[in-house]
């Protein structure tokens, strides 16, 4: 870690104590901390005042967990001896260690100010900065370091590698064609060799150069290892470059023959046929036209003669099928084999099909009729032989999954019962009827099918997961908390729930908590979320050096990639979203009870019991404490298991906050929220949640501008759906509502509010009750829409409240999604209307009988 | 208890029943899946049978004589049979329950459960007599089992109490237990 060269430099000491500090280096190196602290305290027993002794000592210190005494040994170190490049390094190593990269930055940038050559220091600051994708810098440090020394192989492609992250390829190739001419007869290692090449391939695909690239490709093709990929990039390159014959002879006759079960090879392949650049790898959902049946029908015939094994070809028809006649053909040919052996995922598999309307009635239509066969004479019609006893099953399996995709519960759960009645003792069928519940909004009684499932099988870790998500979905935490603890390590500790990055379940448990109102909670398990994305950014850090010194520079950029965007996920998304909502709810709580809902924020328990659960809670920390000291010590005796894990002795510090009690009782939610809201600006843009929430937050600060800019880019997403229609019509008539009404507003922001309003279809000076009414007009055959127009319509005009109230009362439940209905009566509840409310929750009983919402 | 009441009375075509042999398969009880024996025992006799009935049979070195068949692995079918010790080391083994849900029936799967118990007990020198009780008057069960070399022996009075037919019928088999 730290250069050992920087100890040879003349530091002020004697030769004696000299060695002593080379050995201070030296013992921290080697992780021998004890002994590295003993040295430096004879160094400074003699010279107190000796910066880099100190500062060294104070690293050393880091390592053994007492950070306050670092930080303070490392400055004072600094301050004796400000014009040392180790006592710099150090403190930017100390930094470092905190993950605190830009402060680590700054201090390598004085250390540098000393000793400008110093290759230990630079290399530390490029790690920095790649890591902190300050790739200008990035560059910068390259470049020196390639021209301090040539001779690594190493620097030559940290440096093509910065650049190649700048976007100027055609230097990155420069450098790596440099490095290629340095070459001298028949490469050291194959792989590595082998690696480099594909590599420059994939600077000039990136590059654009794509003919450049095949070419290439085909050069290098001897040297080449990995074999396979070179016909998988070759084959990509023909198909970008339009060269469709020729790659049409690689996916049919390399490709397919060496796997035919590759989505990616039938996606290239169907491309290259149908002779377009764009590769569709599901067509389900995407418009197609008649003519891809008539081309890939009879190629999938030839295929399917060809490779009869594979499931893939025969399933591949259904998803390009676009006419009824050739869909039912080929959906019997796929699904009937299947039947007979019984698959569980069979649904899941066929399940996206039903985004085309003709798919999901053809199919219905096969289920039941192959359902009458079978009751009726035990085989399908034009067999020879019965079937065996287990195709009803699983054909009524099928039928009930397909009514319940249909909505059509009953149904669904009539037929579930006499696949169970069949055969008792196949537990998927209790998982398929809780789902069937948990779709018709019934979440206990999902929960009890579930565990029925769980029950039948102990020793099977996917049911046990699947209960306690549905236990959690029921509000029962207590026992989702046991029921993971059947399959977690160290039993009920959720420790290592967190510890494995569990994110599911935090997740679903931090929602379970926001239902209860226990902010504290919700914030604590969201945030845990959010803290593995962080631990997974900090993870690409030691890839830095490994990848280039093993030269597998593909992957390395691709997982450069991935952490650029892994706060896209959704598992990030949702986690963000929920702090935001949650601290939304905490920023709205009414300001009169606000000392008191401090005091509750934790829990709706009694004074007494809340006492009871903070001696609790200082008990585990006090009880925590002591293990991680005990651990420390225990640590600190045996200095050679140091080494195998720097953060060890970090996991068991003591959670000050176990209730998250500190993270809702925050001065500003709206602030903290903020925080969470740019991270979705910057990295899911495409989500609609996250301009819905940056309006709330905004309006909330009064940002007006910001709010807009938010409406503005929330529109093109309002046309996903005709939910996300209505959402987006509610924020945008309450902007104006909001806007126009407000007083002592600047004339420029309202000028400018107004220049906007046409982007938000909103003519310039159209009164808003207007734009409300042609908006239900335009979407009048929308229930969402109708809910949503009514209840602005009651925002506008509170005179008109009754007509709003009856709009929505008199929709029919029957013929609304669950997710409409429960839209539907939150409104009701909104608008204030207590029969109106209780008469529409009674109408949706009948309609959704098992769901909980609306159980009286 | 045995039950071979509510036969289909379709027959089943030779074809068939040969490839479904090919479906079948078998395994133990555990005290993880020991609950899917109960669905089957309940959907398969008029009797409960208490926990401790399958607590025993999950844990008891019994497991050896109590067999799972699967058909296309879905369990469909179980034997569940105990050790009765006797003078030394000697011991019988009495057959509790064999049976198969409905719809699977006349596949040969009880035939291959008897079988599988029948091995088992070949393979133990100590093991004198394998017997059990079939309701009087169950003719087809009775038959069943005669195939298998069982004897038909005493009658024991109000065997079944809750049941409209109380009698019982004791049939039972000494070694060898397979033939070779």
């Amino acid at each position: 870690m730290a250069a050992r060269d920087n100890a040879l430099r003349d530091n002020g000491l004697p030769a004696k104590e000299n060695t002593l500090f080379k050995s201070i280096v030296k013992h921290y190196e080697t992780k021998q901390y004890k002994k590295g602290l003993k040295a430096a305290d004879i160094v400074l027993r003699k010279f107190p005042e000796h910066g880099e002794t100190n500062a060294m000592k104070g690293l050393i210190l880091n390592c053994m967990e007492r950070k306050a005494e670092a930080y303070e040994l490392v400055r004072k170190g600094v301050k004796m001896d400000i014009k040392s490049h180790v006592c710099w390094h150090v403190y930017g190593l100390l930094y470092r260690s905190d993950r605190e990269y830009l402060q680590a930055i700054k201090c390598y940038r004085s250390a540098l100010r000393w000793d400008p050559e110093n290759i230990q220091i630079l290399r530390d600051l490029s790690l920095l900065q790649v890591q902190m994708r300050d790739l200008d810098g990035f560059v910068q440090t390259r470049q020196q370091l390639l021209t301090l020394k040539p001779t690594n192989r190493n620097n030559w492609f940290s440096f093509a590698l910065s650049q190649q992250l700048r976007g100027r390829y055609k230097q990155a190739l420069g450098v790596v064609d440099a490095y290629e001419a340095t070459l001298e007869g028949a490469p050291e290692n194959d792989y590595e060799h082998s690696e480099m090449l594909l590599y420059k391939n994939l600077l000039f695909e990136e590059g654009g150069m794509l003919e450049d690239a095949v070419n290439h490709l085909d050069r290098s093709e001897p040297m080449l290892v990995d074999k396979l990929f070179y016909h998988e990039k070759k084959a990509q390159l023909l198909l970008k470059l339009g060269r469709f014959e020729e790659a049409l002879a690689v996916y049919r006759k390399t490709l397919m023959k060496r796997n035919a079960e590759h989505y990616g090879y039938h996606a290239g392949l169907q491309a290259a046929t149908l002779k377009r650049k764009d590769v569709v790898e599901r067509w389900a959902g995407v418009d197609a036209s008649e003519e891809v049946e008539q081309v890939l029908g009879p190629l999938y015939k030839e295929l399917q003669l060809e490779f009869p094994r594979s499931s893939i070809c025969k399933r591949l028809p259904l998803d390009f099928a676009r006419s009824a006649p050739y869909f039912r053909e080929v959906a019997a040919a796929y699904i009937i084999p299947l039947v007979r052996k019984g698959v569980p995922s069979l649904f899941a598999d066929i399940k996206p099909l039903y985004v085309d309307s003709m798919k999901a009635e053809v199919l219905g239509d096969l289920f039941r009729s192959w359902l009458d066969q079978l009751e009726r004479d035990g085989k399908l019609s034009g067999e020879a032989l019965p079937e065996l006893p287990s195709s009803i099953l699983w054909v009524r399996i099928l039928y009930a999954q397909h009514l319940d995709k249909m909505r059509d519960t009953e149904g669904a759960l009539a037929m579930i019962d006499r696949a169970i009645e069949h055969t008792p003792t196949l537990l998927d069928l209790h998982m398929l009827k809780a789902r069937i519940f948990k779709h018709a909004g019934a979440f206990l009684k999902a929960s009890e099918q579930m565990e029925i499932a769980r029950k039948m099988d102990l020793a099977d870790r996917y049911l046990n997961t699947k209960s306690t998500r549905y236990l959690l979905r029921a509000n029962l935490l207590e026992d989702a908390t046991k029921t993971i603890a059947l399959f977690t390590k160290d039993g009920e500790n959720s420790s290592n729930l967190f510890d494995m990055q569990c994110m599911w379940y935090e997740l679903e448990v931090a929602h379970c908590y926001l239902r209860q109102g226990d902010f504290g909670r919700a914030l604590k398990n969201f945030t845990s979320v959010e803290k593995h994305f962080g631990d997974i950014v900090e993870d690409q850090f030691d890839f830095h050096t490994y990848c280039i010194r093993k030269m597998t520079l593909r992957a390395y950029v691709r997982l450069l990639q991935l952490e650029d965007h892994v706060y896209g996920h959704t598992f990030f998304v949702k986690a963000a979203c929920g702090i935001i909502e949650t601290y939304l709810r905490i920023a709205d709580r009414p300001k009169s009870s606000s000392a008191e809902a401090a005091e509750a924020a934790t829990d709706d328990l009694s004074a007494a019991e809340r006492k009871k659960a903070e001696s609790k809670r200082r008990k585990a920390e006090a009880k925590a404490k002591a293990e991680a000291e005990a651990k420390a010590k225990a640590e600190a005796a045996a200095p050679a298991k140091e080494g195998k894990g720097k953060k060890g002795g970090k996991e068991k510090v003591a959670d000050e906050d176990p209730d998250g009690a500190a993270l809702a009782n925050v001065e500003s939610p709206l602030e903290r929220a903020t925080v969470y809201l740019r991270t979705l600006q910057t990295h899911a843009s495409n989500e609609l949640c996250t301009h819905t929430y940056a309006f709330e937050l905004y309006m909330r600060k009064r940002r007006f501008l910001l709010a807009l800019r938010a409406l503005r880019k929330a529109v093109p997403l309002s046309r996903c759906g005709p939910a996300e229609t209505a959402t987006v019509h509610r924020l945008i008539v309450r902007f104006f509502a909001e806007v126009r009404g407000a007083a002592n507003l600047p004339a420029t922001l309202l000028a400018v509010i107004e220049l906007q309003s046409g982007a938000l279809g909103l003519q310039s000076g159209c009164e808003l009750i207007a734009f409300n009414a042609s908006f239900l007009e335009q979407h009048h055959a929308q229930p969402a829409a109708k809910v949503a127009a009514a209840e602005m319509l009651a925002l506008l005009a509170p005179e008109r409240k009754a007509e709003a109230v009856s709009t929505i009362a008199s929709l029919d439940p029957s013929a609304l999604t669950l997710d409409q209905a429960i839209e539907a009566l939150a409104a009701l509840g909104r608008l204030g209307d207590a029969a109106a409310t209780n008469d529409f929750k009674a109408k949706a009983h009948g309609a959704f009988q098992h769901a909980t919402v609306f159980a009286p | 208890m045995v039950v071979l009441t509510g036969l289909p009375s379709r027959r089943v075509p030779p074809a068939l029943r040969q490839r479904a042999q090919q479906l079948i398969s078998f395994g133990s009880v555990t005290e993880k899946n020991v609950e899917q024996l109960r669905k089957l025992n309940l959907a398969v006799f008029p009797v409960r049978y208490n926990d401790k009935f399958y607590q025993d049979i999950a844990t008891v070195n019994a497991t050896a004589y109590t067999h799972l068949a699967y058909f296309s692995d879905i369990m469909v079918g179980a034997i569940c049979s105990r050790m009765e010790p006797l003078d030394g080391t000697a011991f019988k083994v009495y057959i509790m329950t064999i049976g198969v849900l409905a719809p699977y029936r006349r596949l040969g799967i009880g035939k291959r459960l008897l079988q599988e118990t029948l091995a088992a007990c070949a393979e133990q020198h100590e093991c004198q007599e394998v017997y059990l009780h079939v309701q009087v008057g169950n003719d087809e069960a009775v038959q069943f089992y005669r195939q298998f070399g069982f004897e038909v022996g005493e009658v024991v009075k109000d065997y079944y109490q809750k049941l409209e037919v109380t009698d019982a019928v004791i049939l039972s088999k000494k070694p060898p237990f397979t033939q070779k």
